[in-house]
């Protein structure tokens, strides 16, 4: 069990004025048998207060609605603390290789997790993409095959910030050689959503232990028959465990997107994110420095 | 054959197609007898008079509509009203009635179960790949239950009548369909101009339609204890059918909105108004899914309203129809429409559908291939006429063209045979006489809280070209009056 502070800021700067404008925040971490918000608090630079709303997944959004006031600065920070156990699960059943293929082959059940089966545009993957090795193997059981797969995506590209972008697919990052964490997660789900194992791509906060500047992470959610949904975290090899806070999960980053916005200006923007994922304790230790210091 | 006036005096039967008006041996059918009575005593001018006077109508009531194609950047243009007035029995339109409800509540359970339980999909009546290959499925619907589980609330299905007499579904209209307005013009226009028709024959009203319309919108609206707020949203004048929109909402007695005019807060929808924001409880939007919500489909659009799914999915606000309901519309999802009316009703088709063939299918694309010559390709996700190809009439090289393109995307094509659409009498300027034309005829279905309510006939539309079986209005066709005797 740990307790984070989690803090997400964002601030962009608007050239012109922007006369209407709606965003929608996917920011806040979700509620579920692993994670509790314990509390949080949304600070902003708009004049109105944002509601909160459901996207097609059940995860909260959420809004600001700009339709009168004319801005041309806007602000969002989130801080959110956050109670987190999660313990590295087992991944490995007693089914059989007859029974698991029987529950991955079934009609209801494919039907039932068709969502997370469908390829997309950023996720599609064809077997002549990859080596052929990367699908599952005849006398492989599906939570062994994910381990080597996790640690085999893990290698399929090198980590370099800024070498993708949000739009490039799982395909390019590949003859390209390196990308970000949603690179490694389209591919794992375009490997896996082929072979009928259904597959989400996750956002969320990762807490690196050496206290600097988080980003937004991405990793996947696997559906392993008889023990539903695991996480798995190819780009960085690991499992999920008490380091990965969840907001959202959905078919690829389109569903995940943390800011979406439509204005109307016609100016230039900038943007920036700062992210931070402290322990509780470091944090109030971090409070108490800033305190001193005023 | 026997005609008495200069009017019909060439008038050619041919019996490869069902003549709505004459038997083949000339004798007038008796439900059109009193008014072939009446046109028989009219000379060409007298005719002409009246001919002109309906057009005059059209124009003065503004009802035009715009054509998209090469070089045509959508100039406004009459559509043709053509005097003639297509009659269905009473007998014949009951069952029809019949067949229409039955086809659109199987059509609504099917969406529902599409968007939930899938029961059809497992049970491998309805191939699920044809459904989740469709651009029209909607994820977000998944999550989202409609007021009282009706989702295409508006429907437009486009029947034939075949060489054999009877009739058949051509394709059903579950997103948009239009062509309501001209229904109700046509019967204004028919009764300025020939009012004494009307004295000799009882003819179902259609003046209801609005009435009918903005009821069953108001059924389903998510409030029930006040007076629910409607509105009908419109892409705006440059759509080829705003005049409809404007039209419609006109005769409904509500707001006629564009996306700037409303906007979402706290999950509820408002429109502005000189007196402030009024919350709206039913929209009748006559946008596609696309251009609905920026924030969750196309986000360039500045045709909808950014919010408005969460509104929906929170339940303060009907989309009519639902969003997503275009998956049933495809043309080879229509094929199965018998099957989801046995699955889901436990009853026989009324109204059969004309055979398709779904290139999907391997035995299918083979016999298309074979026999491409006898049959019509159909895009599978194209309305308005557009991309159809009637194959006997495309030269060997035409011929193998559309086969290549087949062949690449199989799953976008559908085939039919060419089925003899029926004749009609039609007046032609250019003879200053009748000729058969072919028609068809697009109905038009509501289908609100327990309340379904077909209107009486529809809009009969009718290619002026002679020969041509293309009746959409983008393509040269024109429409008369329906009559469905009481």
């Amino acid at each position: 069990m740990t307790d984070y502070v989690i803090e997400y800021r964002t601030v962009t700067e608007y050239e012109k004025s922007v006369k209407q404008g709606a965003y929608e925040f996917l920011i806040i971490p979700c509620e579920n048998e692993s994670q509790m918000v314990k509390h949080h608090r949304l600070l902003h630079s708009m004049p109105r207060e944002p509601f909160t709303a459901r996207n097609k997944y059940g995860f909260i959004t959420y809004h600001f609605h700009s339709n009168a006031d004319t801005f041309d600065f806007f602000s969002v920070s989130l801080l959110a603390q956050v109670a987190k156990n999660q313990p590295t699960l087992n991944v490995v059943t007693d089914l059989s290789l007859e029974e698991e293929n029987s529950i991955l082959e079934d009609i209801d059940f494919q039907m039932d997790h068709q969502s997370f089966l469908q390829s997309t545009a950023l996720s599609s993957l064809k077997p002549g993409d990859f080596y052929l090795d990367l699908l599952r193997q005849k006398e492989e059981t599906v939570g062994m095959y994910l381990l080597r797969l996790n640690s085999a995506v893990h290698g399929m590209l090198r980590y370099v910030q800024g070498s993708t972008n949000t739009g490039t697919s799982a395909k390019v990052a590949l003859q390209g050689g390196s990308g970000v964490c949603q690179d490694f997660a389209h591919i794992m789900i375009g490997i896996l959503r082929q072979q009928n194992i259904p597959t989400r791509y996750v956002s969320g906060y990762l807490s690196l232990s050496d206290n600097r500047d988080s980003q937004l992470h991405a990793w996947v959610e696997v559906f392993i028959p008889k023990l539903g949904w695991r996480g798995f975290d190819p780009t960085n090899n690991l499992q999920e465990n008490d380091h990965f806070i969840k907001i959202a999960h959905g078919r690829d980053y389109l569903d995940c997107q943390p800011i979406k916005g439509v204005l109307v200006t016609d100016g230039d923007h900038k943007t920036s994110y700062e992210v931070s994922v402290r322990n509780s304790k470091d944090y109030n230790w971090f409070l108490q420095q800033q305190q001193q210091q005023q | 054959m026997t005609t008495t006036s200069n009017l019909f005096q060439h008038y050619p039967l041919n019996a490869a197609f069902f003549d709505e008006v004459f038997r083949q041996d000339g004798q007038v059918y008796p439900h059109y007898e009193d008014i072939h009575r009446q046109f028989s005593r009219l000379t060409s001018a007298d005719f002409e008079r009246l001919n002109e006077y309906a057009k005059l109508s059209f124009l003065n009531q503004g009802i035009t509509y715009a054509v998209y194609s090469d070089g045509h950047k959508g100039a406004e243009q009459i559509f043709p009203f053509d005097l003639f007035p297509r009659v269905i029995p009473a007998a014949d339109w009951e069952m029809l009635e019949k067949g229409l409800i039955q086809r659109n509540l199987a059509l609504n359970l099917f969406i529902k179960d599409v968007y939930g339980e899938r029961k059809i999909l497992k049970d491998k009546i309805v191939p699920s790949a044809l459904i989740f290959s469709s651009p029209h499925y909607s994820e977000e619907m998944k999550s989202i239950r409609p007021k009282n589980d009706i989702y295409c609330h508006i429907s437009g299905t486009d029947l034939i009548r075949h060489s054999d007499g009877r009739y058949y579904v051509l394709e059903d209209n579950l997103r948009s369909p239009s062509g309501v307005s001209y229904v109700l013009s046509n019967r204004d226009a028919m009764k300025r101009t020939l009012s004494n028709a009307f004295r000799w024959s009882s003819v179902c009203s259609v003046n209801e339609y609005p009435a009918e319309l903005l009821a069953t919108l108001q059924s389903v609206a998510p409030n029930t204890e006040e007076r629910p707020t409607c509105a009908l949203l419109t892409p705006g004048t440059y759509n080829s059918a705003y005049y409809e929109h404007s039209f419609l909402a006109q005769t409904m007695g509500i707001e006629l909105v564009e996306g700037r005019d409303l906007f979402v807060e706290n999950n509820y929808v408002y429109m502005r108004t000189i007196h402030g924001p009024k919350r709206v409880d039913v929209i009748y939007r006559r946008i596609d899914d696309a251009f609905l919500d920026p924030l969750v489909f196309r986000p360039e659009s500045m045709l909808g309203v950014a919010g408005i799914m969460g509104a929906y999915r929170a339940g303060n606000i009907t989309i009519v129809n639902a969003p997503g309901t275009g998956v049933a519309d495809d043309k080879a999802v229509c094929s199965y429409v018998p099957d989801m009316i046995r699955y889901y009703l436990d009853e026989e088709p009324i109204i059969p559908n004309v055979p398709t063939y779904l290139c999907e299918r391997e035995d299918d694309l083979k016999y298309v291939l074979e026999h491409i010559q006898e049959l019509v390709i159909k895009p599978v996700d194209m309305s308005g006429g557009y991309g159809v190809m009637i194959c006997d009439r495309l030269s060997k090289a035409e011929l193998e063209e559309v086969k290549l393109y087949i062949q690449a995307d199989p799953r976008n094509y559908i085939a039919q045979p060419r089925m003899s659409l029926s004749v009609h009498s039609t007046y032609i300027e250019k003879k200053g006489e009748f000729e058969p034309r072919h028609i068809d005829l697009r109905t038009f279905t509501l289908m609100g809280k327990e309340r379904p309510y077909v209107l009486p006939g529809g809009l009969s539309r009718v290619a002026l070209k002679e020969g041509s079986l293309i009746v959409n209005s983008s393509q040269g066709g024109g429409s008369k009056d329906t009559w469905v005797t009481v």
